[in-house]
């Protein structure tokens, strides 16, 4: 049984309403209480999206699902300071429910909500409680101005009541109440979440397949755009790392787009547009290394037996200085007239530009053709590089094939929208296991060499370079040993993509449209 | 779902008392809780005014399940939830007495709430029998009210007795001082005594306190009505500390 919600909009009728319940039950009255709430969530919205809220109360935080406002987890905290991450919170089921929806993303305050709450408790001829009424009289904090929101009436059963239950719901309407499908605080929190962009860090975008290749590029990059942009403030904020991971990503997209894309815009432009965006790439870089080791640190430090491990302790804190510097040196980066401009004038030009311009050969395509003919160009180039690797291809030719993969992966999710979802998911649940391959292959290959990098340029007292290398040394050889395993797996995770059924299924969705228009 | 027993051979010796404040405190840190009354007296029903239906007799609830689930009712407070007795449980040990799993019942009738709640109290007749040998098979920890008088340390003797030669585990069997009179030489001297000769004894005791019979008129547990007595203090105390045995 859940409670149901209602509303209670003319604020005069309040007296109204609670005297006409004195009347009809038996009732006892709580004292109004007021409390305050502060919401978190994190950019993405991790948590309302899968119907959860996480909110102060006092010294208490709460974890509660939405819909029927079931209390899943409390836990008292009584540091006065913030809590950003899961590890932050003492330890709890609540801690761990965290850690499965955070994972490595930050909580920030969503909204400070003050309450007014009047309960009536509905009671039977024992005087027990058989259901509740919850008055919740609403206000928005913004900055010091209390705004208020919204009059929501609750009511709250109590199991083994249900009868009773039903008889307070069936008597709202009489009261003039409407029955709400959301409570209060889902609708406030939905809204909030709608107004601030609706952040998923996923491409959201519909495209058509009557669309011109212009109009259909310029949507693609309408939307990473915003992406880098929306990520600019919790970069400078140094909020948590996805920020900029998010960021990067979506610059490598648009320089993926750009080239991948072909002959939509005129050349020089497009050169020019790469270039600016490799400035971007190429400013992010050692922020982005010096936050994917300092998030390993854990699993570095359990690789290794203890007396190996203290060296690291000396790399990390250093890591964690160069850091602060970096991240420093990237925000003043973003605040600059050339990053500003580099977006702007990227801006300005998509703005500007229509597929009437014939300025490029594929400028007026339609864009499914276009698409279908760029996918399956690139498939049938991964399966032939493929099939060619075998156990003594050197290492390069896989990191080539990654890199066509990644490309290839792009271009489905550029073009998603034109095609079936559930064969399109399909198709890219095949490719991903063999992404996952690769860039586990990959990431293994780009830590041993960063290690030895990191041992080459590392500078400090004797005694502790000692210790250090002797880490570094170990993890090296960990990390190679992990690489030749991974690099076995990869026959089988080819086979994901070089496979009867995957085949078919690209042949039907890419083949025959470019056939049909060559 | 971890299963605690308010257990005592004697009668009168603050069971309910007991079952239904910590379970109280347990509510009130959000954990999901149940009281399960098993005695046919009902009086922890009684304090949170609840009444067992019509039709729920002993053999409905020996089948467990959708019998249980559809009799549990909640208390006046967030996370607390009953499952009512009446007089009619007198004729539990006669209800089992009928099953093959006589004296393993009771914990297959939780089976299917045991994901739904954090804890669940038992709130156990006085005496020594089916019902009381299902308790025993069925409790993480057995907590057993003791009024520090010779009486009650020999039942609390005969109790230790009976498990070793049912060969049950006696480790799980947790004594405390209940209604506690400082002024009384007999108590006093009794406390002094017995924690030394006796393993698992807890150090928390409950004073003999009129708030607690108050229980009675409030219908209420006494942290809810007397949030800053003694009372309420010492069930606080003795809820941490049982925390701390739960396995």
């Amino acid at each position: 049984m859940e409670s149901k919600f209602f509303e209670l909009n003319d604020s005069d009728n309040i007296n109204e309403f609670i005297e006409k319940i004195r009347v009809a039950f038996t009732t006892t009255e709580e004292k109004p209480k007021i409390k305050n709430q502060l919401y978190f969530d994190t950019f993405d919205w991790k948590l309302l999206r899968k119907d959860l809220t996480l909110f102060r109360e006092s010294q208490n935080f709460y974890l509660s699902s939405l819909d029927n406002k079931v209390q899943i987890d409390k836990i008292e905290v009584n540091k006065k300071n913030s809590l950003s991450f899961w590890q932050d919170f003492p330890d709890s089921t609540l801690k761990e429910k965290l850690k499965t929806n955070l994972s490595i993303r930050a909580i920030t305050q969503i909204i400070n909500l003050e309450t007014r709450e009047k309960v009536i408790k509905i009671l039977n001829d024992n005087e027990k409680t058989v259901v509740m009424v919850s008055l919740n009289k609403v206000y928005r904090f913004n900055r010091s101005n209390k705004i208020f929101i919204s009059n929501e009436v609750r009511v709250i059963p109590i199991r083994g009541y249900e009868d009773e239950f039903a008889k307070v719901v069936d008597f709202m309407p009489d009261l003039g109440l409407k029955e709400t499908k959301k409570n209060l605080i889902s609708s406030i929190l939905e809204d909030k979440k709608n107004k601030s962009g609706n952040y998923t860090g996923k491409l959201n975008i519909t495209l058509t397949r009557e669309m011109t290749a212009t109009d259909a590029a310029k949507t693609i990059f309408f939307d990473l755009v915003k992406t880098v942009k929306q990520n600019e403030d919790g970069i400078k904020k140094n909020i948590d790392t996805e920020f900029l991971h998010d960021f990067r990503v979506a610059v490598r997209r648009i320089r993926s787009a750009l080239t991948q894309i072909k002959e939509v815009f005129p050349e020089k432009d497009v050169k020019r547009f790469k270039k600016n965006f490799a400035i971007l790439g190429k400013n992010t870089n050692r922020l982005r290394d010096l936050d994917v080791y300092l998030l390993e640190k854990e699993k570095y430090t359990q690789m290794l037996s203890d007396d190996l491990s203290s060296g690291l302790e000396t790399v990390f804190t250093k890591l964690t200085h160069e850091r602060k510097t970096e991240q420093k040196k990237l925000t003043r980066f973003i605040k600059t007239e050339k990053y500003k401009k580099i977006i702007i004038n990227f801006e300005t030009y998509l703005e500007k530009t229509s597929s009437d311009s014939q300025n490029a050969p594929n400028s007026n395509v339609k864009i499914l053709e276009l698409a279908c003919r760029f996918i399956w160009k690139k498939y049938n180039q991964i399966l032939k590089k493929g099939r060619k690797i075998n156990d003594s291809t050197p290492d390069p030719v896989l990191h080539e094939l990654r890199i066509e993969c990644k490309k290839l992966r792009y271009l489905l999710e550029f073009f998603s929208s034109l095609f079936p979802e559930n064969e399109t998911s399909i198709i890219i649940k095949h490719l991903k296991k063999l992404q996952d391959n690769l860039g586990d292959f990959n990431d293994l290959y780009v830590q041993q060499q960063s290690l030895k990098e990191m041992l080459n340029k590392f500078d400090t007292k004797p005694d502790q370079l000692k210790q250090v290398s002797a880490s570094i040394g170990g993890l090296i050889a960990i990390l190679f040993q992990k690489q030749k395993d991974v690099r076995k797996e990869f026959s089988k995770s080819f086979g994901e993509l070089d496979n009867e059924d995957s085949s078919k299924l690209f042949r039907k969705l890419f083949y025959i449209k470019s056939e049909m228009t060559q | 779902m971890k299963t605690i027993a308010v257990y005592s051979m004697k009668g009168g010796v603050g069971k309910t008392a007991s079952a239904v404040n910590l379970a109280y405190l347990a509510a009130n840190e959000g954990k999901n809780t149940l009281i399960c009354d098993l005695d046919p007296q009902a009086a922890s029903s009684y304090y949170f005014r609840i009444k067992a239906s019509k039709n729920f007799k002993p053999n409905k609830f020996i089948k467990g399940g959708k019998e249980i689930d559809k009799n549990i009712k909640g208390t006046d407070y967030p996370c607390l939830d009953l499952l009512p007795s009446k007089l009619s449980y007198r004729n539990m040990d006669l209800a089992l007495d009928a099953l093959k799993n006589s004296k393993t019942r009771l914990r297959k009738i939780f089976k299917d709430i045991k994901y739904e709640y954090d804890y669940l109290f038992l709130d156990c007749p006085p005496g020594i029998s089916l019902i009381s040998e299902n308790v025993f098979n069925a409790s993480d920890v057995i907590l057993v009210p003791l009024i520090p008088t010779t009486l009650s340390v020999r039942t609390y003797i005969k109790l230790l007795k009976f498990f070793k030669k049912q060969k049950m585990d006696r480790s799980k069997i947790y004594p405390f001082f209940s209604m506690v009179e400082k002024r009384k030489l007999l108590h006093q001297e009794t406390i002094k005594k017995m924690p030394k000769k006796l393993d698992n004894f807890l150090k928390a005791e409950i004073p003999y306190r009129s708030d607690v019979e108050k229980m009675g008129i409030h219908r209420k547990p006494v942290p809810a009505f007397f949030p800053n007595s003694d009372a309420t203090k010492s069930y606080i105390e003795l809820w941490k500390e049982l925390k701390t045995i739960i396995p």
